[in-house]
């Protein structure tokens, strides 16, 4: 029954979004924005177009590429307009039906609100939502496709908002080794099945299966950059005891996703882990899940990335439907 | 009051709808300098000058009530009642048969403002919610003003807030005992006796100062009838 409920149909045969039999439900009110074909194909236009910017240069893809899971692996800030540098990482884009917070300080609330953040950046998009939809109301091409979904052309605040937010909430990863094993379709390797004894140990109080994250906030240990001087989430709520605290990011298709963390500070997973099997225990600006040592041994490390590997899915970053639609080049 | 001067104004106006079907308005009023505020007209108070360039907010929840009984609730949830657009500061409202108060909220609730995306009023496009953290701006007031040492003198206000403990929204219960046309009066020469120009002359994110000027605002909001 509960899956039932969410399942919504591209066409007569392809299916919008589903939740995967090992999932959670998603948290995502469907109900307020039900998913069909023709909007959720808007969206996808709306996300690979560069009107979207004040100079047309700049579009979502342009820091969240289908191929690298929808992060952006150049750089490890975001660029956008005039080559402006932002302060954060380009986070990796799939699974946001089942997050409540977005960005990596949870500064937004609602997945249909993110992309006024980046259209109004000035270092990001530039722009403004109103000059946005007056721009799309001057388009012939966005015209008729309100039309067609809305039986009347305009473009809003409302509806472009909408349809940003059907396309991504179709963007669900879950083909992965990892999941087929859980499926029971695949089986993991010895030293897989190794790495995973130990993610389960060590990482997944907060990167919890199978979502890979909880989406709390948590003090991972990183020290503060000098230069960019981000203390993420306490900027949101201004309390000092949030101070470096950021969101739990998934370990989905991190092949896809490097550079790693809010500033995009490690290049590989070794690294990373280098920096879990290094944090003191006594430090105080960490979450509880992290109070005891982590200790891995060279070996360990390596069974361990080869776990995090099994959570690559390729079908999901080459699915063909997912990508820049061609529509899009010839539309004026 | 010269409020009720430009009143008779207004109900000539209105005199043709009102007339029929029971049709009533209920009007919200900024008034300075103890009569009718004018957007973009320059106040000289001594040496000092003061201008308004721009006063929009959220009503929500607007409805009657007898004897603490809700008599008659307003068609749409939230209205946004912009000075620059007439209109928008008229509210119609069919007549309930007896009623002793009006309550509303200014701003927008919170459920509202975790919900998503919603069209027409609360539509973002009307450059009432924030970009960088999510929430509506519950009452916006620009201008400029000879004491404040901003970039041409100007002050903005965005007060905003749902979350605790910088929630900003405010509830409002006020006597109404008059029939066909309500009248609301936010009465700025009570909100600007309280603020500090030369200091206080920016708030654009959920704070304490908005706190502080939410309650400000409530109290400066009363109803033009005598008690
Ligand atoms: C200039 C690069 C850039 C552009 C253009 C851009 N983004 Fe982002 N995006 C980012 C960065 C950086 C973050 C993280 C921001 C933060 O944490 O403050 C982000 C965060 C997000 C998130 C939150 C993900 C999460 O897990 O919390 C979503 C969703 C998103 N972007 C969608 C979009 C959409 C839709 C557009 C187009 C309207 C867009 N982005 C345009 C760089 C960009
Ligand atoms: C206390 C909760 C917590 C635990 C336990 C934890 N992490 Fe994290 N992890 C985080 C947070 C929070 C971030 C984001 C930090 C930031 O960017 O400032 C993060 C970021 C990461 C990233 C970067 C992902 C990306 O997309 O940028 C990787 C990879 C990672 N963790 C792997 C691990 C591994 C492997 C373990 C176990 C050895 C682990 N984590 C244990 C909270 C945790």
């Amino acid at each position: 029954m509960g899956v039932l409920c969410l399942l919504a149909f591209r066409s007569s045969d392809l299916i919008l979004f589903q939740r995967p039999e090992h999932f959670p439900a998603p948290v995502y009110n469907f109900e307020h924005n039900q998913l069909n074909q023709a909007e959720v194909e808007l969206g996808r236009y709306l996300f690979y177009d560069p009107l979207l910017s004040a100079d047309g240069q700049i579009s979502c893809a342009s820091c969240h590429s289908p191929y690298n899971a929808f992060a952006h692996t150049d750089h490890d800030l975001s660029h956008g307009i005039n080559d402006e540098i932002g302060s954060r990482n380009a986070p990796a884009l799939f699974n946001l039906a089942w997050q409540s917070s977005f960005m990596w300080d949870g500064a937004i609330n609602h997945l249909d609100m993110q992309a006024l953040a980046p259209i109004s950046h000035p270092k990001e998009m530039g722009e403004d939502i109103r000059n946005v939809v007056d721009k799309l109301n001057r388009e012939r091409f966005y015209k008729e496709l309100f039309y067609g979904i809305y039986k009347d052309s305009l473009a809003t605040g409302e509806r472009v908002l909408k349809a940003l937010s059907q396309f991504q909430l179709t963007l669900v990863s879950a083909d992965s080794k990892y999941d087929r094993v859980k499926l029971g379709m695949d089986t993991f390797s010895l030293q897989e099945e190794n790495g995973y004894r130990l993610f389960l140990k060590n990482c997944n109080s907060c990167h919890a299966e199978p979502l890979f994250s909880n989406y709390q906030f948590k003090k991972n240990g990183l020290k503060a950059d000098s230069v960019l001087k981000d203390y993420g989430r306490m900027m949101i709520t201004q309390n000092s005891a949030d101070s470096l605290v950021f969101k739990t990011p998934s370990l989905r298709n991190l092949s896809y996703t490097y550079p790693y963390m809010h500033d995009g500070r490690f290049k590989n997973l070794y690294e990373v882990l280098n920096h879990y099997t290094s944090l003191s225990v006594k430090e105080t600006k960490l979450s509880e899940e992290l109070k005891q040592k982590i200790v891995l041994t060279n070996h360990e490390k390596t069974d361990l990335v080869t776990f995090l590997l099994t959570l690559n899915d390729r079908n999901f970053v080459f699915n063909p439907l997912n990508k820049y639609p061609n529509k899009l080049r010839n539309k004026n | 009051m010269p409020l009720f001067r430009r009143s008779i104004i207004v109900f000539s106006l209105f005199a043709a709808p009102l007339s029929i079907h029971g049709q009533g308005v209920l009007e919200f009023i900024p008034s300075y300098q103890g009569r009718e505020l004018l957007l973009d007209s320059t106040y000289h108070l001594g040496n000092d000058s003061m201008r308004f360039e721009q006063l929009r907010f959220y009503v929500s929840g607007i409805h009657f009530t007898k004897e603490g009984k809700t008599v008659y609730q307003f068609p749409k949830k939230h209205y946004l009642l912009d000075y620059s657009d007439q209109n928008s500061t008229r509210i119609p409202f069919d007549v309930p048969m007896y009623f002793d108060s009006l309550h509303f909220q200014l701003g927008i609730d919170s459920l509202t403002n975790v919900s998503g995306a919603f069209g027409e009023d609360l539509d973002p496009t009307n450059g009432m919610y924030w970009t960088w953290q999510s929430g509506y701006i519950n009452f916006k007031l620009e201008g400029s003003c000879s004491e404040s040492p901003a970039r041409n003198n100007q002050f903005q206000f965005h007060i905003g807030g749902y979350q605790y403990p910088y929630n900003t929204l405010r509830s409002i219960s006020l006597k109404a005992s008059g029939r066909e046309r309500q009248q609301v009066v936010l009465d700025l020469d009570r909100l600007f006796q309280e603020i500090e120009l030369s200091s206080e002359y920016k708030v654009m994110s959920p704070n304490q100062a908005a706190v502080r000027l939410a309650d400000l605002l409530q109290k400066s909001i009363v109803s033009s009838e005598k008690k």
